[in-house]
């Protein structure tokens, strides 16, 4: 481990005065073993899990770049959002303490939002002032089409005008009225003030202007500055990126995913970093990752790969603190609602929450996840604690019971044949009858393939299929490789060729990150970009829309999803087992949308 | 000689464009296509088709593949929207890393082999030569990464002598960390001596059989005088000729070591680009280590022919 200590008493006696108050205050660390005195400054190394290393710099990111290691893990350390998702008690709110504007304050019927900064400078000791978030705007509404987080109709589509009223207040005016929370978590906090002073420029050679308000003008700023974003190998000498607002500056990168960052000494937040470096350390692989876990303390912050779990207790003789990391979302997969065959099955509820009443969650956590997971029974998770969920949607409308799955079928018009197939005997459209556009005789046999390559899943489909198998509701395995399950993962409509899959599992679900307040628009409204499977129903349409565009609370929308299982729910596992060194404090909460503050981590002797 | 060298390199064209039909050909039959795995499990197909317009990938199999070559004659091998990066760079910074962990591996394994081969030759079907064979049998049919893991084990984990993964960063930082390439470099070496010194003992000992040998005997030659005058060089034939056609199992030897250890080598960016279906890495890392196979092979049998006037004759080379 590479350490140093920072210079200058006076530093010194600050930081440890720090220190103190933080360890008095928080009592946030890695472990109930960990003691000794907080030193200032050292090194702190961070494992990234392989696969998922950082590329890029620039927040205005495209498409190929987007993800929560580039932009949570790596470029808020530098450039910190206007709304700051996560609070010390690790909820996926919006924590004022951490964001860079005050609360926003809606008037005019929720359709003029004052934004008022609060008083950050960048590093070269410029203020942040609210032409640097017109910077993001104009950039932003010149290039929507190549930011990865646009959507059609929202931010900035959604955006009327803008007028900053001086340095520290800008009024935004929307084309109608949005729910206040939903605009402030899903569309505000993807605002990454950038520093105008600094990066308003075409060319590395050119001077600083205006030309971010022109559209023009705003593509070539954004073309020169992906353009140095593609440029890694002078990740950690171009001075772009040298200006910035957050904790920490990127001082070496290497190809594949290494970087250092040094703590920015002019850091004007509320935390100052106590750690002199912090550096991410890339893995080739998991079995990589808990060798060196296993050999001693080169690593401060790493993990135990899921199928390991069990190993996680072991490492407490090398000094480690295990400290499961709850990830903001929520797991599930997938049936095809307009598969020409069985679209029409999956098309009733009472046959979607028969096999939800087949899935034995509780198992699932206990086995193949070995404890390091929750329950899931609906679009927002229980866990990590959450001011949304609620005990309806928490303690699941449908919680394993064969007997109710059976008892569903039955009172459908079904013959059940436990352990083998069930038929629809009693066709039609009455209440208890198999329903519209079931055949008679038709069977409820379901082709299922799921990502191969993950043991937990692998495990999970085999003991789904015997639990299926009980209300004779028979799914055919397959185990596909990832990218052959994600290919056939796309919208479609009956006569479409892509349109023969029945249902499909890759292992994974819907993780909360740039929409921190879970109103499903993305997933469970008709027709929208990520609603793969086809779900169409006008009450969920409503319900989504009051939670968006009125000021409805999320209870209706999640109650009635949680009831009528658009797709089947599944265990959450935790996002990372993490693995924490004794002397490594500061660290707990861990982040709900998975982003990383070392600026509150701090070494004890 | 030119002429067989001439003869040799037009081969060699013809192989490394029909690997790279055959690689081209392969990726591309795989399921999703890399637009899906860059975009992820959530793009829209709005995202997919702009993605895949965007860098040529909507084109017919031959449009692609030809605008691929043309690139690649001139230097262009491709962007990585993986690593952000173009290939040409990434093959340039871990290039010399693997050719490094490759070189010292293989230098210590001709230098340990070839004594280890010779002594077996030598002393044949006595103790020494069956406790070799048994040493370098085990070493030689445990495959790469079960030796690494029990040394991992052992020297890593239970003694802390030297540290499980290798060193990071530039190929500076390599230098600067030696005790933390023992490991990677014991593991491609120990593999690699089990083989190497299996055929050195069989070379060696088909030597000692010729006619020359049992000539120098009978001319009173001493044993010294015939194993280092004689037989060293001729049996060094067939070492050289081992030595270039095994560049793609050291090479594959490398992936697995790199990716136990954590070692940013080409076997880690070929792994990488496998699992993230990095198309323009895996096909610069497979053209890459195609040429080098290939001239490899082409100066195994140059030197080949240089040390044994016998492959000149039956070659027609003068």
């Amino acid at each position: 481990m590479r350490r140093s200590l920072r210079r200058g008493l006076s530093a010194i006696a600050i930081a440890a005065a720090t220190l103190a108050a933080a360890a008095c205050s928080s009592g946030s660390g890695a472990g109930s073993s960990a003691g000794g005195k907080p030193v200032s400054g050292g090194t702190a190394v961070y494992a990234e899990l392989p696969g998922s290393t950082p590329n890029y710099i620039f927040p205005m990111l495209t498409a190929a770049y987007y993800s929560v290691t580039n932009i949570e893990q790596f470029q808020r350390l530098s450039f910190r959002s206007l709304y700051w998702i996560g609070n010390s008690k690790g909820q996926p709110v919006v924590d004022p303490s951490m964001s860079l504007a005050a609360t926003p304050v809606y008037s005019d019927n929720d359709s003029v939002v004052t934004i008022t900064l609060g008083n950050y400078k960048w590093s070269d000791g410029q203020p942040v002032t609210t032409r640097d978030v017109a910077f993001w705007i104009n950039m932003l509404k010149a290039n929507k089409a190549d930011f990865a987080a646009y959507i059609p109709g929202e931010f900035p589509d959604n955006l009327k005008s803008y007028k900053i009223v001086n340095a520290k207040t800008i009024v935004l005016t929307l084309n109608g009225s949005y729910n206040p929370t939903w605009f402030t978590y899903d569309q505000l906090s993807q605002i990454t003030p950038l520093p105008q002073q600094a990066w308003d420029k075409e060319s590395a050679s050119g001077a600083i202007g205006n030309y971010d308000e022109t559209p023009a003008g705003a593509k070539a700023v954004f073309n020169y500055l992906t353009a140095q974003s593609k440029d890694i190998a002078t990740y950690g000498t171009n001075p772009l990126w040298k200006t910035v607002d957050g904790p920490w500056t990127l001082v070496n990168y290497q190809s594949g995913g290494y970087a250092k960052f040094e703590a920015n000494e002019n850091y004007s937040g509320p935390t100052k970093p106590k750690l002199k470096y912090f550096v991410e350390q890339p893995f080739t692989s998991d079995t990589a990752e808990l060798n060196v876990l296993r050999s001693g303390n080169s690593i401060d912050y790493g993990y135990v790969p899921e199928q390991e779990a069990s190993q996680a207790g072991e490492l407490a003789s090398q000094g480690y603190s295990t400290e499961p990391w709850q990830g903001w979302g929520t797991t599930y997969f997938m049936m095809n609602f307009n598969n020409p065959t069985t679209g029409p099955l999956v098309n009733q509820p009472y046959i979607r929450q028969a096999m939800q009443s087949l899935i034995d969650e509780k198992s699932f956590v206990e086995g193949p996840l070995k404890g390091y997971g929750s329950t899931n029974y609906g679009p927002v998770p229980s866990k990590p604690s959450n001011p949304y969920s609620d005990s309806y949607e928490t303690t699941g409308p449908w919680p394993y019971s064969p007997s109710t799955a059976i008892s569903l079928l039955k009172s459908h018009g079904w013959t059940v044949k436990p352990n083998g197939v069930s038929t629809c005997t009693d066709p039609g459209t009455g209440a208890s009858q198999c329903g519209k556009g079931v055949k008679p005789g038709a069977q409820l046999s379901f082709n299922l393939p799921y990502a191969s390559g993950d043991e937990v899943v692998s495990q999970e489909m085999q003991a789904l299929k015997s639990d299926f198998s009980q209300a004779g509701i028979q799914v055919n395995l397959s185990s596909e490789p990832f990218d052959t399950i994600i290919s056939m993962m796309t919208p479609c409509t009956p006569s479409q060729a892509g349109c023969s899959w029945e249902m499909l599992n890759y292992g994974g679900g819907w993780t909360y990150g740039v929409d921190p307040y879970p109103t499903g628009d993305q997933l469970f409204e008709t027709g929208s970009g990520s609603n793969s499977s086809n779900y169409s129903d006008p009450e969920a349409n409503s319900l989504i829309s009051a939670t968006v565009r009125g000021t409805a609370s999320l209870k209706a929308y999640e109650d009635y999803l949680a009831k009528q299982v658009p797709v089947l729910w599944m265990p959450q596992p935790d996002y990372q087992i993490s693995e924490i060194s004794n002397k490594l404090q500061g660290t707990n909460p861990q982040s709900p949308i998975e982003s990383l503050t070392p600026e509150n981590w701090y070494f004890t002797s | 000689m030119t002429r067989f060298l001439l003869r040799r390199c037009a081969q060699a064209i013809v192989v490394l464009i029909l690997v790279s039909v055959i690689v081209f050909c392969l990726l591309h039959m795989l399921p999703g296509g890399p637009a899906r795995a860059i975009l992820g499990v959530h793009a829209t197909p709005t995202n997919v088709a702009a993605f895949n317009k965007a860098n040529g990938l909507d084109g017919s199999l031959p449009a692609q593949y030809w605008h691929w070559l043309t690139g690649v004659l001139s230097g262009n091998l491709g962007f990585s929207y993986v690593q952000n990066e173009s290939v040409s760079a990434l093959l340039g910074q871990r290039l010399p890393k693997t050719a490094f962990l490759a070189g010292i591996s293989v230098v210590l394994a001709v230098l340990i082999a070839v004594p280890i081969g010779f002594f077996q030759a030598v002393r044949r079907q006595r103790v020494g030569d069956y406790v070799l064979t048994t040493i370098t049998l085990v070493l030689y049919s445990t495959p790469a990464f079960w030796v690494a893991i029990i040394l991992i084990d052992v020297l890593a984990v239970r003694l802390h002598v030297v540290p499980a993964e290798a060193p990071q960063g530039s190929f500076s930082a390599l230098l600067s960390d030696p005790q933390a390439l023992v490991l990677p470099v014991l593991t491609i070496t120990l593999v690699t001596v089990a083989a190497f010194s299996r055929y050195i003992r069989s070379s060696v000992l088909d030597e000692l059989a010729q006619d020359y040998v049992r000539m120098a005997r009978s001319k009173g030659a001493g044993s010294r005088v015939i194993l280092f005058g004689h037989v060293l060089r001729n049996s060094a034939g067939p070492v050289v000729t081992l030595l270039g056609l095994s560049l793609p199992f050291i090479v594959s030897g490398t992936l697995i070591t790199e990716y136990v250890f954590n070692y940013p080598g080409v076997g880690l960016l070929a792994f990488n680009a496998a699992t993230s279906q990095d198309y323009p890495v895996m096909l610069g890392v497979v053209i890459v280590v195609a040429a080098a196979t290939v001239i490899g092979s082409l100066l195994a049998d140059v030197t080949h022919a240089v040390l044994d006037p016998r492959v000149r004759s039956a070659a027609g080379i003068r």
